[in-house]
């Protein structure tokens, strides 16, 4: 069974935290795979290395969130906004990045083979050492 | 068309994202090297919780789930593969595009009779062999390496004249 409480390496398989205010809480290392955190407030959270495959997260306000090496291949992230949000070496495989704020967010280094990124903001994003073999990007914009 | 039940339904996304995950899986055993990295072992376990969720159903609805399998799914992959052999063969010129697309339905293809397989076994049902009953192809479709071979032969045709 899944232990609700939100926390350093909790595990929160297929949480429902929708529209959930978790904004800063240290969730380092969580499994949060499949969990579904639409709309979800999560500005300033402490994510890294946390596992959230095929996690639901679109709409969720992931300003300035840390989500160094965090596992975010296939999760949903449509309209998400990361702007700020530390992302380095975060693995985003498959990820759907569609009309996500990614203004100023840190991707270095990061795996972003074959996501969705049409329509997304990366105007200022960090994009050094990032592998965006397949990746797809129709409207998406760059400014600066 | 078989009845597609919430359940039915249901038992489709979890195998969707079983697939996901064992894909997930094999990449992290890549990139950790090892079957014991941190990463692989959280798939692993997350592929067990699926695996268990789907094998919690009850009878009636694996039945369900077979059908929509076996008379849904696969006929509909065999039918597209079959479409791309004929394209293939047709439009010779396209031949490695063809070639790509027909190793990707083959890939479906083989995780739907896998699908299959799975529910049968848990059934205690015969293995189902619908390609070669209904469409005379075999456990991999059809045939693909020779058509590209012919299609590369008529290419080579097409050059020389």
């Amino acid at each position: 069974m899944s232990q609700m409480d939100p926390g350093p390496g909790a595990d929160l398989y297929r949480a429902r935290l929708q529209g959930a205010d978790l904004r800063g809480k240290d969730m380092r290392e969580a499994n949060l795979a499949l969990a579904n955190l639409k709309e979800a407030v999560l500005a300033d959270a402490l994510l890294t290395d946390a596992f959230l495959f095929a996690a639901n997260m679109s709409g969720a306000d992931l300003t300035g969130a840390h989500l160094i090496n965090a596992d975010l291949s296939e999760a949903d992230l449509f309209g998400a906004n990361l702007r700020g949000a530390n992302i380095a070496g975060a693995d985003l495989r498959r990820a759907n990045l569609a009309l996500a704020n990614l203004r100023g967010a840190r991707l270095k280094g990061s795996n972003l083979r074959d996501a969705n990124l049409n329509g997304a903001d990366l105007t200022d994003a960090e994009l050094e050492d990032a592998d965006l073999t397949g990746a797809t990007f129709g409207d998406t914009g760059v400014e600066g | 068309m078989p009845r597609m039940s919430e359940q039915v339904r249901h038992l489709i996304g979890l195998e969707n994202l079983l697939l996901k995950a064992r894909r997930r899986h094999r990449e992290c055993e890549r990139d950790e090297g090892s079957s014991q990295g941190p990463r692989t072992r959280q798939y692993k376990l997350l592929i067990k919780r699926l695996s268990d969720e789907i094998h919690a159903a009850d009878k009636g609805q694996l039945e369900d789930y077979l059908a929509y399998v076996e008379q849904d799914l696969i006929p509909r992959i065999a039918k597209r593969v079959e479409g791309t052999k004929i394209e293939m063969v047709a439009a010779a010129r396209h031949v490695v595009d063809g070639k790509s697309q027909l190793m990707e339905h083959r890939s479906e293809y083989s995780d739907a009779l896998e699908r299959s397989r799975s529910v049968r076994e848990r059934l205690g049902l015969d293995p189902f062999k619908p390609a070669e009953a209904r469409f005379g192809l075999g456990p991999h479709p059809p045939n693909a390496d020779m058509h590209v071979r012919e299609a590369h032969d008529l290419v080579k045709e097409y050059l020389k004249g």
